[in-house]
């Protein structure tokens, strides 16, 4: 019954859509701001009405309401409360209605700004237009693809239970956060639109939807952040990122909205490369449309596809619509387009800028190119060729080491011209102490050339980067009379964009450190021969002993979990470092066995061992061993990374007084000549 | 997410680990296994299960092609002439890594031209905006947004 009401709340919900998107660009039209405060209200209510919808599906979900499909499809009577809950977004149905929960409170949010006293009230009815289409799209699939509150006739006794796969904490979280991050970069899409429509030549769409472009590349970041460590704890391949087309999709978007966070600063600060902007948003919002069609519609095959099925055609159809629409709106606009300034140097801020920004959009590309290969190469020649890890590694690998080399330089080049003496001056310490770790490195056996260059190319950059907070805290402390560590929290409080954007690339190169470390310094054996028991087994640096195998129970007791149980002692002294658990599950309703790894070692060195198989009640078994260094890197980097990303949100109020830079350039800079 | 950072080491039975330690070590070590076929496997791709490499794949398929690269090895055969074997039996779909020339050089071609075209393109943009508009006070601008910031750069970044 709650349910029924929940599917209806949803049919409103699109209802409620479509009205905002006719009513607000007529109120627009006609000047007549009831309409548009009424498409508003319209596009406001989409997320109460949505939440009754989600609320419908989780309480059959709570109630074991076998008689709707997606219940029964998801969940069993043995499913514990908190899977549950989190099985409305365990397969596509569901899925698509807790994406249209997010997104529509997105819009919710959006719509309840304080428009007036923003001063981009004309941007409104365009935004709320925007953002119900996009909305509408989504209900509409829901309603007529993707149904979740479908009804059996004669509802099953029991349903099939979660995938097993997706009964990690990484994964619980990861979907919500990707789609927080694709739905949060609806709004600046929305403002883009808004402001071509509205033929604004300012950077205002820029400025007031800064902060929810940052919030949706904060999430878009985590989640792929939590997909890297699930497939890490889940999966068993060893590694954290094995370039799958689902974890490409959500890549090629970070790798377009992240330069497009630097070069909206251009605008901002200079009034230049406009039409890029509109271009890297639009560009940014196509490529979640493409990710999730191509996927969906299961054109490429992907290890963890959980959702393949037919509405693949509809999200094909949309981003041409979507292309088709942008690229017109765009093509008539660009006389507004115009740049404001003169590019004084290349050897600049801006200039740098576009050159990363180009890097970004060719690793984009790359990472496109070979994701859509198998497909491409199909149509083309009819065969169906696969791109493995080594394409991307080679290709992508040295445009992203080509990033982080541009860290190191981009924050010592001033807006408008640099100083060629200074910014060298500058570089000097940290390209000492880059060789210096170097040296150490080589000292220390790591004599592979490529990735001692690229760990000394680290160590400069972060160098660099800590010396930008340096110099800031001494600046203060000088001219303010500030101790040190005051100096340094004032500096990142008054300057959070800047400053939580430095701490964003430290977390960048801790990243690749962990990167470089398992890419060119990861081993892994070959699934042993079987082992009797208390018999040993060498694997670099450690023996492992086996000790048998034991049934524990299971979790949630809906799968039989046969446990190995493995001495671990130093090779080379034979000391007992501990013991790992390595554990094999089979889910007999789901017809799947996954193979859990059993994780340890140090922080820098991690050892992941995996029971491949076992004979005779456990008299042999065998084994797979990962030796992964530096692989914690990543995740420390991530953490980081999430953390800059707060500094640069954490709002300080005296920051929202200062007008606009737009405005003071247009005052202060007419005539003026650039020192 | 800290939690997941830290947990680099997972002791899950206690007493269990009480009787690993307390059980001699015993000597005898298990043959090193084939590395060789391994290393090979790594670099083909799984006939059964899409987007996996052979070495990691399970299936009784793929455990025939582990034993023909292994007979292959076992006849004196380098790895590089067990792949050509793979290469020109099954076309260049069976590796991991697609062959540089061919039907996949565009491929390969693809990301280098890209790089090129868009570091072309930026170059003409930059020339492009170099000639075109007004020069601005940048100093001008960053000291009306934040007084600090204009004297920070002016002091680190210009003076010298």
């Amino acid at each position: 019954m709650f349910t029924d009401l929940g599917h209806l709340a949803v049919i409103f919900a699109f209802a409620a859509c479509l009205y905002a998107a006719v009513v607000s660009p007529i109120g627009a039209w006609r000047n007549d701001d009831r309409l548009v405060q009424s498409g508003r209200s319209a596009a406001l209510m989409t997320f109460p009405l949505i939440l009754i919808g989600s609320l419908g599906l989780w309480y059959a979900l709570l109630t074991h309401d076998f008689g709707v499909q997606y219940v029964a499809s998801v969940s069993s009577l043995a499913t514990p409360v908190f899977f549950r809950i989190t099985a409305l977004w365990g397969s596509q149905n569901g899925s698509i209605l807790f994406w249209c929960l997010i997104m529509s409170a997105f819009v919710a949010a959006a719509m309840l700004r304080d428009w007036d006293a923003a001063g981009d009230k004309p941007l409104l009815p365009y935004v709320t237009m925007t953002m119900a289409l996009v909305l509408g799209f989504f209900l509409f699939l829901q309603l007529f693809l993707a149904n979740a509150f479908v009804r059996y006739d004669f509802p099953p006794q029991d349903g099939r239970g979660l995938n097993p796969l997706l009964r990690h904490p990484g994964m619980i979280i990861h979907p919500p956060m990707l789609y927080a991050g694709y739905t949060g970069l609806l709004v600046p899409f929305a403002f883009c639109v808004a402001s071509l429509i509205t033929r604004r030549s300012d950077d205002l769409w820029l400025r007031s939807s800064r902060r929810w472009t940052l919030v949706g590349w904060a999430f878009l970041t985590a989640g792929l952040l939590l997909g890297g460590r699930w497939a890490h704890d889940v999966l068993g391949w060893g590694g954290y990122w094995g370039w799958d087309p689902s974890e490409n999709k959500p890549l090629i978007t970070w790798l377009i909205a992240t330069p497009f966070l630097h070069s909206a600063m251009i605008q901002e600060k200079r009034g230049m490369f406009k039409n890029w902007n509109v271009f890297l948003m639009m560009l940014t919002f196509a490529s979640m449309f493409f990710g999730t069609a191509f996927i969906r519609s299961g054109l490429l095959t992907s290890v963890h596809a959980f959702a393949a099925s037919d509405i693949g055609p509809y999200f094909m159809g949309a981003m041409v619509v979507i292309l088709t629409a942008c690229a017109a709106l765009w093509l008539t606009r660009l006389d507004v387009l115009r740049s404001e300034n003169k590019l004084d140097s290349v050897f600049s801020r801006e200039g740098i800028f576009l050159i990363q920004n180009v890097l970004f959009l060719s690793t984009a590309f790359t990472v496109f190119i070979g994701t859509i290969f198998p497909i491409l190469s199909e149509a083309i020649g009819g065969t169906k060729i696969t791109v493995g890890p080594p394409f991307f590694d080679q290709t992508a690998g040295p445009q992203m080491a080509a990033l982080v080399a541009l860290m190191g330089v981009a924050p010592l080049l001033a807006w408008g011209k640099s100083n060629g003496a200074a910014v060298g001056r500058q570089m000097l310490a940290p390209l000492i102490f880059a060789v210096a770790v170097m040296i150490a490195l080589f000292a220390a056996g790591a004599t592979q050339p490529v990735p001692l260059l690229l760990f000394g190319l680290c160590a400069y950059t972060l160098a660099q980067t800590v010396m930008e907070y340096v110099r800031g805290a001494r600046a203060r402390m000088r001219s303010m009379n500030e101790s040190a560590p005051v100096a340094l929290v004032r500096l990142a409080q008054k300057h959070q964009r800047r400053y939580g954007g430095y701490l964003v690339h430290i977390g960048v190169v801790l990243m690749a450190i962990g990167v470089i470390g398992k890419g060119f310094y990861g081993y892994d054996t070959i699934t042993t021969p079987a082992v009797k028991l208390n018999e040993s087994f060498t694997v670099g640096d450690y023996t492992f002993t086996y000790r048998g195998i034991r049934p524990v129970p299971c979790e949630f007791n809906d799968c039989q979990t046969i446990q190995a149980m493995l001495l671990v002692t130093s090779a080379n002294d034979g000391r007992v470092l501990g013991a790992v658990f390595p554990h094999r599950d089979h889910y007999p309703v789901q017809q799947h066995t996954a193979t859990i790894p059993a994780i340890s070692g140090t922080f820098n060195t991690e050892v992941y061992v995996l029971l491949a198989a076992w004979e005779d009640g456990g008299a042999t078994a065998s084994f797979q061993v990962f030796i992964n260094p530096l692989i914690n890197w990543i995740w420390v980097g991530g953490i980081v990374m999430i953390l800059g990303f707060v500094v640069c949100f954490w709002k300080a109020p005296e920051r929202e007084a200062v007008a606009s830079p737009a405005a003071a350039r247009r005052v202060v800079g007419a005539g003026a000549p650039a020192r | 997410m800290l939690r997941f950072a830290l947990h680099t080491l997972r002791l899950s039975g206690l007493c269990f680990l009480v009787a690993c330690l307390l059980g001699r070590p015993v000597i005898a070590q298990v043959p090193a296994p084939d590395e060789e076929t391994y290393r090979i496997a790594k670099q083909l791709n799984c006939p059964t299960c899409a987007g996996r490499n052979l070495a990691d794949c399970p299936t009784e398929t793929c455990a025939q092609w582990k034993a023909e690269i292994k007979a292959q090895l076992d006849t004196g055969k380098s790895a590089q002439e067990v792949l050509d074997y793979f290469q020109a039996r099954f076309g260049p779909t069976v590796l991991q890594e697609p062959p540089k020339a061919g039907v996949t050089a565009p491929l390969w071609a693809a990301p280098v031209g890209a790089a090129l075209i868009f570091l072309l393109a930026a170059g003409a943009a930059m020339w492009r905006a170099s000639h075109r508009g007004e020069s601005a006070n940048v100093a001008a601008a960053d000291a009306a947004e934040d007084p600090f910031v204009a004297a920070l750069e002016a002091e680190v970044r210009r003076d010298g």
